[in-house]
């Protein structure tokens, strides 16, 4: 039944784009994948450059060109005359997996054989058979590698935005069983600079946006920047789950941002001339790579990277294993639209709103959605601790107690609040989600939840689940298997919860839709759902375990979230870009990145791209060292405050596995969240619903403008600046135009 | 004196700050962990966070830099590929090279008191002296001094030296301590600080058995040498030893004593630093940073390997730490030959604050800042310590009892325990001894009147149709043991005075007695934490024990020609316990009223128990046995030895059946994964 609800999805999606976006060169087929059938012109290319690039095609915006015999491309902006190329001038000197990279449209890698080493292909070590066809607005190039016998035809089309590349998976053919394919490239030197020849960066999608800046680095980076989009599918991959231990009890890396929307960029900022690419298909499977000059070669570039296959780890015994690769190809077209900002228009700022643009044409921002400003309070029922017998329940915040701390909030009139309960489950924060709405004995019932939900009738209140993390495992049906057959899991360095294992998302959809179905019984109590928002795995399931994919995954949660949000209100914690069509309110946006050391410059690239369409509410304010830089942060990119909170003092934690929880009384918070709620009701009175317009960073000094005229400058530094003839103090914002005056 | 200048550096650090441009905003890579009150690691909010990194100084390189020292607004780096001493601001530009012409390998810097810039130079085995200009004053090399030893190489590793004329060395392979030197007239002044030499039960054995000829075939103990060292403004000498051993970081005062409270250990140091309030800081060539307090108490860890991730605040390896006077810590990845520094979060100010006043004894100036701390981590366990003291002082003894038991802080407990129960008995003393005399005075009329005139005859009545049922009796027979324990044992040989059941209870009691010690002591002399409960693996542990001794001993009675039957033994074996069945019961309810100056009571129970169940065993082999005294001893011998074996045995079993089934389980999947391709 849901399979039929995705393809039907996808269906109206790509038409959409379709419709919306250009002619798609590569016709849909009926089960909503794209053609491989090429629908050749009789023309010959019109325009022959002097370094011989052919014209493909050309509008009013832009002009395509091409180069045979690397398959490169070109596009020139007609308008600004800025070219962006596709090639780059090899190297002599570097090895041969890499020379004729940086001047190969395509390039494959492969498994040889049941060796597990990547091997490299290009157009020029590969010797292909390439046939290319003039098609409509663009070329397709029908690539033969016959050495390994794989083969593939590249769709390139030009429409108003710029370019859309698009290898169907129809089109993949592998002949050769000695040789599988394992990753292929298109277009990856598309927007190159050498060293730091070109001014400009390149922006990856980490946490809330990220530059590395186009200098001469001088060597003294040696690893790329390479991160899956929506992290690793470690249902397949390798046990690469990487965490660093202190020793056996507690591990300290923190993890990394991650990316949730499969995008990246390139800016030369001398040129006035940017691209940002959005990859339309392909993205479960893909990961964006950044290099920057120094690694490898010295060039800066930036690219996806589709994965085919990939290497898993087959256990044999408590120490033994065999590296394999996966035996069945991974069954995706590649879709990706580079949509190009040239002028003004060349900066992170207008990539961002090139983004705004598409999801908006695709139909995922609407320009109606409720934004007003909320301040989100998240209240900890318990968790449970070691008893003489068992275990025995922890209880820090009951609904009596909610009850109390919010007639205290409303009494002040602090009342745009989004309530949900966490931990309220049998087990505490913990227990696992079976569907039921019992609640843990001393938080007291659903009913008086509910009717809290009643008399406090401007504010929503949720019940928060986490519906893909268990820690339990109690038969075997339910939870995902990895590629080598054994169940999904990792420690969690937690005492009485000591393994994680995952739902699939058959089981989480059944747990949420049995839930949601009580609840729509009470009426007026919604869900904020955390772990179907962002992670995502494929997984075995069935009597013959049969793969299912991480597209086919994606869309399940898609479709039961979406399907909950029309009876229920809602939150998503963390939403990755395919449920951002759904979102009501988007919790736990991250203002920061993940600190990489080639990182130049951190931006709020996804808020200019969201504020205005979706709610933002920060993540949980308590818990930050340093609170006052935080809540800049927030003012700069207008995030909503979220407080965790608790009526018990934590110290009740510390033999529970929430002893993380070091800082949550509500009676500690109530000045904080009385101050916050002063500033952020002030922000959006200026602010309003508008959309984000400009932003910038100088000098400790980040100045976002609105689409209605407001400016909201943050001082980072100590001291105090001048802005336009306002003094702002050191750590301290200003409010200026807008809706109202200051 | 000193808190003034405290005070100082935190206003120079405020006005550091804001001079400093704000470069980086992001959520660290790593993640801070401290100790909760159980000596468990758990994670806190950040300590430090990352904020700026020197990659070059103005527009020199490092390579390989292995030592660094900060000194007032300098920054020296020993920076040894390069052969010099690179001399900085601290935010990373070139003030000046130093020693280009003399330098070979110097691996370790440090600055004097007067400015002068100490370089231990590995390679050229000496340590070289700069004035602040960078002109060469003077060098030491190896001291010619008989008693420094004719074959003791001279490797400088590291340098320090105080305000009174020590010049302080650690050299490589040298286990006979620190070099000490005079700075004026560098005459070898003695080894100082030395590593102790952990003798094992086991090397004393070999010496006492061993010839002079197998004992030099022996690998010699000697101690470790110390491989790194620093010494703070006081002239306290900090010692820093490179392999795995319990006391990684020493702080030694003038007679070479360790200061610490808590030893330090921790694996792979490199090196450390002395905070302006006597905290220490330690990096670990893996990328860690730790801090302790200047007891030895660990206060945050923090940073990690870089395994290719790039991510700031992480390491390939630290070959050196330095802080600011204003707190700021200065990293030193020598492999990629950069600077990261670290600045001390919100939340860290605060415990900084609060402790420096604890260490000094301030308790009650210290609370308001250990409430901010509080506030921002409600398990951070020095806090609760600390706010204790605080509360102890003002005598709010129930709320200091409270946080000290947030801290696991036993001492304090009992100290605060002692005021309240104090403050209750003088408050209620005559309520006490009212009770008391009510008591005493009711039960000796009941018993002066029970004779006269029979009142409690039904009572008594009801009592003896109780303890004349037969398995009571058994039961209480118990009672009979210390009358005359040949006579009882006798009775349970020969007289049936006790059966199966009866003892089978008692070994029930003994268990129920056994888990009640564990787990219901009162809080100041219980060991085990709140949430470590393990009551079946207790109880099947005790049982077991139980099982397999009773057969270990039946066997051997029964091949040495003893008597006893396995009945005798199963009962004779509990009722020998009497002493614990009866006083341990009575010491777990003491635990609940008597604090740790009272432990000898305590202490008294134990060996009555222990000693009276040891003679009672004995007696019971030989009773049950009729054994002799040499055939006694030999026969317990025997058991226990038997008892070992078996435990032994049990355990390679155990061994071989896990390994068989690991061995079937690999075959098996290797057979399905060929199978299935």
């Amino acid at each position: 039944m849901s399979k039929v609800k995705i393809l039907a999805l996808l269906l109206a999606l790509l038409l959409l784009t379709s419709c919306s976006s250009g002619t798609l060169s590569s016709k849909i087929t009926a089960d909503g994948t794209l053609s491989a059938t090429v629908a050749a012109l009789d023309n010959k290319p019109a325009e022959q450059t002097e370094d011989g690039y052919l014209l493909a095609a050309t509008n009013e915006n832009y002009s395509l060109y091409y180069e045979e015999k690397g398959l490169t491309v070109r596009v020139k902006n007609n308008l600004t005359g800025a070219v962006t190329d596709s090639a780059a001038t090899p190297d002599e000197s570097s090895s041969e997996a890499w020379k004729n990279f940086v001047n190969s449209g395509i390039v494959l890698e492969y498994y040889k054989g049941t060796a597990v080493n990547l091997n490299k292909i290009n157009m020029y070590s590969g010797k292909p058979d390439t046939k290319i066809s003039l098609i409509e607005n663009g070329f397709a190039a029908e690539v033969k590698f016959k050495s390994i016998g794989i083969s593939l035809t590249m769709f390139v089309t030009l429409d108003n935005n710029g370019i859309r590349v698009q290898v169907p998976n129809s089109s993949i053919k592998e002949e050769n069983e000695q040789y599988r394919l394992a990753a292929v490239y298109v277009l990856p030197f598309l927007g190159y600079t050498h060293l730091g020849d070109v001014e400009g960066y390149m922006l990856i999608p980490d946490g809330c946006g990220a530059l590395i800046a186009l200098e001469d680095n001088n060597q003294k980076f040696s690893q790329p920047y390479k991160a899956k989009i929506y992290g690793g599918n470690y249902s397949v991959e390798s046990n690469s789950y990487a965490t660093q231990k202190y020793d056996d009890t507690i591990a300290t890396t923190a993890s990394s941002a991650g990316i949730f929307a499969p995008v990246f960029g390139m800016v030369h900022t001398s040129r006035q001339n940017a691209f940002l690419g959005i990859i339309e298909s392909g993205k479960y499977n893909a990961e964006i790579y950044a290099y920057p000059n120094g690694v490898v070669t010295e060039y800066n570039w930036i690219t996806a990277r589709y994965i085919y296959r990939e290497t898993y780890q087959y256990l044999t015994g408590q120490s033994g294993s065999i590296t394999s690769t996966q035996s069945e190809r991974e069954t995706f077209d590649i879709s990706v639209a580079y949509r190009f900002k040239g002028g003004e228009d060349a900066d992170y700022v207008g990539l961002a709103e090139g983004y705004r643009e598409y999801l908006t044409e695709n139909g995922v921002l609407k320009a109606d959605n409720d934004t007003d400003y909320g301040m989100r309070l998240d209240f900890f029922a318990g968790d449970v601790e070691k008893a003489l017998f068992g275990t025995k329940f922890v209880s820090m915040t009951s609904v009596e107690q909610i009850d109390e701390i919010l007639a205290e909030l409303t009494g002040e009139g602090i009342d745009n609040l989004s309530v949900s309960l966490k931990g309220w489950q049998k087990g505490g924060i913990y227990g696992n989600l079976t569907g039921k709405t019992s609640f843990e004995g001393d938080v007291g019932d659903l009913s008086d939840y509910a009717e809290l939900a009643e008399k406090y009738s401007d504010i929503s209140f949720l019940l928060y689940g986490d519906f893909l993390n268990t820690y339990k495992k109690s038969g075997s049906k339910d939870y995902i298997y990895q590629y080598n057959g054994r169940v999904f899991s990792n420690d969690t360095f937690l005492e009485l919860h000591p393994t994680k294992y995952r739902y699939t998302a058959a089981a989480a959809e059944k747990r949420i839709e049995a839930l949601a179905k009580s609840l729509t019984e009470k009426g007026n109590i919604g869900i904020s759902f955390d772990g179907v928002t962002d992670e995502v795995y494929s997984y075995e399931a069935g009597e013959k375990m049969k793969m299912f994919s991480r597209q086919y995954a994606a869309g399940v949660n898609s479709d039961t979230l979406s399907a909950v949000g029309e009876q229920l209100s809602t939150a998503y914690i963390a939403p990755n870009d395919y449920l951002w069509s759904t979102v009501q309110k988007y919790y736990d946006y991250k203002v920061y990145g993940s600190d990489y050391k080639f990182v130049t410059g951190e931006i709020p690239f996804f808020a200019i791209v969201l504020k205005g369409r979706i709610p933002l509410y920060s993540e949980y304010i308590n818990f930050k060292a340093d609170t006052t830089e935080y809540k800049l942060k927030l003012i700069e990119s207008g995030i909503y405050p979220s407080f965790l909170l608790t009526s018990e003092s934590p110290s009740e934690l510390i033999y529970t596995d929430s002893a993380s929880l070091f800082s949550c009384q509500y009676s500690e918070y109530s000045e904080m969240i009385r101050e916050y709620n002063e500033i952020f009701t002030k922000l959006y009175s200026v602010t309003a619903d508008s959309t984000i317009s400009d932003h910038s960073l100088s000098d400790g000094v980040a100045v976002t403008t609105y689409e209605n005229g407001a400016k909201v400058v943050v001082n980072y530094n100590e001291s105090a600046i001048q802005y336009d003839g306002n003094t702002v103090e050191g750590q301290a914002y200003l409010f200026i135009g807008g809706k109202a005056g200051q | 004196m000193r808190f003034n200048k405290f005070l100082k550096t935190a206003a120079v650090m405020l006005i550091l700050t804001s001079v400093l441009a704000v470069n980086v905003f992001a959520d660290t890579a790593y993640k801070t962990i401290t100790v909760d009150k159980n000596g468990d690691y758990i994670e806190t909010q950040n300590a430090y966070n990352p904020v700026e990194t020197i990659e070059k100084i103005g527009d020199e390189i490092l390579s390989k830099p292995s030592d660094m020292a900060i000194s007032g607004d300098r920054l020296y780096i020993a920076d040894t590929g390069n052969h010099r001493i690179v001399v900085s601001t601290l935010n990373g530009d070139l003030i000046s090279v130093i020693g280009s012409d003399v330098l070979k390998e110097p691996v370790g810097v440090f600055i004097a008191g007067n400015g002068e810039i100490l370089v231990a130079d590995s390679s050229a085995q000496a340590v070289f002296a700069f004035g602040t200009d960078g002109t060469l004053i003077k060098n030491y090399e190896k001291p010619d001094s008989f008693l420094y030893g004719k074959d003791e190489t001279f490797i400088p590793l590291k340098v320090a030296c105080d305000s009174n004329d020590n010049l302080y060395i650690s050299c490589k392979g040298n286990s006979n301590g620190i070099v000490q030197l005079s700075r004026s007239t560098g005459e070898f002044l003695g080894y100082f600080g030395a590593n102790e030499v952990k003798v094992s039960l086991w090397d004393k054995f070999l010496d006492a058995i061993f010839t002079e000829e197998q004992k030099s075939q022996l690998q010699q103990t000697i101690p470790a040498s110390i491989s790194n060292l620093t010494v703070d403004s006081d002239g306290i000498v900090y010692t820093m030893t490179n392999i795995e051993t319990e006391q990684v970081i020493r702080k030694l005062n003038m007679s070479a004593n360790d200061m610490l409270t808590t030893n330090i250990s921790f694996p792979s140091p490199s090196d450390l630093a002395v905070g302006n309030i006597g905290n220490i800081y330690a990096a670990t060539s893996n990328g860690y940073i730790l801090e302790f307090n200047s007891e030895g108490d660990l206060l945050f860890i923090f940073g990690g390997f870089d395994d290719g991730s790039q991510r700031i605040g992480l390491f390939s390896t630290i070959s050196a730490i330095s802080v600011t006077d204003d707190g700021r810590l200065y990293v030193l990845d020598d492999t990629a030959g950069q600077i990261q520094t670290f600045e001390p979060t919100e939340f860290t100010e605060n415990v900084h604050t609060s402790l420096y006043l604890y260490q000094e004894g301030k308790y009650l100036e210290s609370k308001e800042p250990w409430e901010q701390v509080l506030l921002m981590n409600n398990l951070f366990d020095y806090a609760h310590k600390g706010i204790a003291e605080s509360y102890y002082m003002e005598e709010n003894y129930a709320s200091a009892m409270e946080h000290f038991e947030l801290s696991n802080d036993k001492e304090g407990v009992s100290k605060a325990f002692t005021e309240l129960r104090n403050a209750v008995i003088r408050k209620n003393i005559f309520i006490i001894l009212g009770v008391a005399v009510v008591i005493f005075g009711g039960a000796y009329l009941l018993v002066m009147l029970s004779k006269k005139t029979k009142v409690l005859a039904p009572a008594g009545g009801y009592v003896r149709k109780i303890t004349s049922r037969k398995t009571v009796k058994e039961v209480l027979f118990l009672f009979k043991i210390p009358k005359n324990p040949m006579d009882a044992y006798y009775g349970i040989k020969r007289e049936n005075k006790v059966s199966v059941l009866s003892a089978t209870i008692l070994y029930g009691i003994f268990v129920i007695i056994y888990l009640a010690d564990k787990y219901l002591r009162g809080y100041i002399f219980s060991s085990v934490n709140v949430g470590q409960y393990s009551v079946l693996k207790d109880a099947a542990v005790i049982i077991g024990i139980f099982v397999l001794l009773i057969l270990c001993h039946y066997l051997i009675c029964s091949i040495t020609e003893g008597e006893a039957s396995l009945k005798n033994v199963y009962c004779g074996i509990i009722y020998s316990l009497m002493p614990y069945l009866l006083l341990r019961p009575v010491m777990i309810v003491l635990t609940h009223f008597l604090t740790t100056s009272e432990v000898f009571i305590l202490n008294f129970f134990n060996v009555v128990i222990y000693a009276c169940s040891i003679a009672l065993l004995v007696v019971m082999v030989s009773e049950l046995n009729n054994y002799k005294a040499a055939e006694t001893v030999k026969c317990i011998f025997w058991t226990l030895f038997a008892f070992f074996v078996a435990i032994v045995v049990l355990f390679i079993l155990y061994v071989m059946c896990k390994q068989t089934a690991e061995f079937i389980s690999q075959i098996w999947s290797e057979v399905m994964y060929r199978v299935q391709g």
